[in-house]
């Protein structure tokens, strides 16, 4: 029932990956779930942080579909207050 | 009106360096002059050598005494050529497994892992080891590596609460940044500083040992030289520099608290998107840090450069190995955009105010580019 939207940030670094999932979550309504692709090393530390920080929450990480380096983050947008 | 130091104008890496003050300047090239002999010799230039490594000795000692409340002694006190020395020596003397904080410095955790079944304990979102963790880890430990606070983000350690759980365990503290800028605790066997963390030069460190902790010395050449011959007139530098500074250790201190708090302020009201990072309260008077979101740590450098400003970064894109510093990563906190500040000795409230008027637009420079 939620939106799931993919976000392959695969190839940027940091600050971009959160730029973009940053975006996400503002244009997104609450409920949509944002798989965001990141092979940068710092994403490991700042999507957590991000999602502390700002507007979201995060529901689970894993490694990419199809394998190969950085891992997947489901990032939920929440309701804004 | 802020002592003997007079950093230039903008210096906010302390870690990083700060020039060495005018009058250790002044003793090690006196020094030098006097001390070019064999400090062990038995002949008369030795034994001038001999002499001046001796003061250098008892002046540290003195000052340590001084800042920690208690009596350390002169044979107490090594000199080595770097902080990495004096670690190695440390570590070197206690053979078995280490328990060690995940914020200590990156050197150290690098000579802990040459200690088979050495321990890791964690820190909270302030950088700060849970001591009823830690004493659990360090069950059956040779040796307990604690910082006295960590570089990076200011925050103090519970050193005290660590040897009241058990005053059985040998701690080896870590004082870099904290030796002269807060008073130092009691209770730990070990500790290391380097002298450039007190405006003194940058080749000389120190390592001292409490008597009666059953640390073996290795390479031990004897007559107080440990790590290599000693560089007398720096040691003499080393000790003018921190003598100075222990006399003045109350005024600096509270001087760089009240800018740092002005800082941590100034910044959370004028930035948007901002993590102030480390212990507000319990914490080195010196050093603060900030990671502000969607923008470089790099770029952010940059740009306070150009407005005359130095600082540091643990941001992954300023790093050696492109990751982030391990101590932000170890808090949890966000690691883009990372800033550390660190007053140097002598840093005006001019400097403080020009940061605090521009840091905003060198923000914006970079949100704009980005």
């Amino acid at each position: 029932m939620d939106t799931h939207i993919w976000l392959d940030e695969r190839g940027t670094r940091c600050p971009l990956p959160i730029i973009a999932l940053n975006r996400a979550v503002m244009e997104h309504p609450a409920g949509t779930v944002i798989a965001l692709i990141s092979d940068d090393p710092a994403a490991k530390f700042d999507v957590p942080a991000y999602c502390r920080l700002k507007n979201a929450t995060l529901l689970s990480e894993g490694t990419p579909p199809g394998g190969g380096a950085g891992w997947v983050f489901n990032v939920q947008v929440n309701p804004t207050t | 009106m802020v002592g003997n130091w007079h950093p230039p104008a903008g210096s906010l890496d302390a870690v990083g360096g700060q020039p060495v003050s005018a009058a250790a300047a002044g003793s090690m090239a006196a020094a030098a002059a006097q001390t070019w002999a064999d400090p062990r010799a038995l002949h008369h230039a030795g034994r001038q050598a001999g002499a001046l490594l001796g003061a250098a000795r008892s002046s540290v000692a003195e000052s340590l005494s001084a800042s920690a409340g208690t009596n350390i002694c002169a044979d107490e006190v090594y000199f080595t050529p770097s902080v990495l020395t004096a670690q190695a020596l440390a570590l070197a003397g206690y053979p078995g497994a280490l328990v060690m904080s995940t914020v200590e410095t990156a050197t150290l955790l690098d000579l802990g892992c040459l200690h088979p079944g050495s321990q890791l304990v964690g820190v909270d979102a302030l950088g700060r080891i849970d001591p009823v963790d830690f004493h659990r880890a360090a069950a059956g430990k040779a040796l307990a590596a604690l910082q006295l606070a960590n570089t990076e983000v200011g925050t103090c350690q519970p050193i005290e609460q660590v040897v009241t759980a058990d005053p059985a365990l040998p701690i080896f503290m870590d004082a870099s940044q904290g030796i002269g800028r807060i008073p130092l605790p009691q209770g730990w066997s070990i500790l290391t500083a380097g002298a450039r963390d007190w405006a003194g030069p940058a080749g000389v460190a120190i390592l001292v040992v409490r008597r009666g902790v059953n640390w073996l010395p290795p390479l031990n050449s004897g007559s107080g030289l440990l790590g290599g011959y000693t560089d007398i007139a720096g040691a003499v530098g080393a000790a003018t520099a921190l003598a100075a500074l222990i006399t003045n250790q109350v005024t600096q201190s509270e001087q760089a608290f009240a800018n740092i708090d002005l800082l941590r302020a100034g910044i959370a009201n004028k930035i948007p998107d901002v993590e102030i990072l480390g212990d507000p309260v319990w914490r080195l008077p010196h050093i603060l840090t900030f990671s502000v979101l969607y923008i470089s740590g790099e770029a952010l450098v940059i740009e306070l450069d150009k407005r005359g400003f130095a600082v540091a970064s643990g941001s992954a894109c300023v790093a050696d190995e492109a990751r982030p510093s391990h101590v932000l990563a170890a808090m949890g906190a966000y690691t883009g955009g990372n800033v550390r500040i660190s007053l140097p000795l002598g840093c005006t409230a001019e400097t403080v105010a020009g940061f605090l008027d521009a840091l905003p637009s060198a923000v914006a420079a970079v949100r704009e580019d980005t």
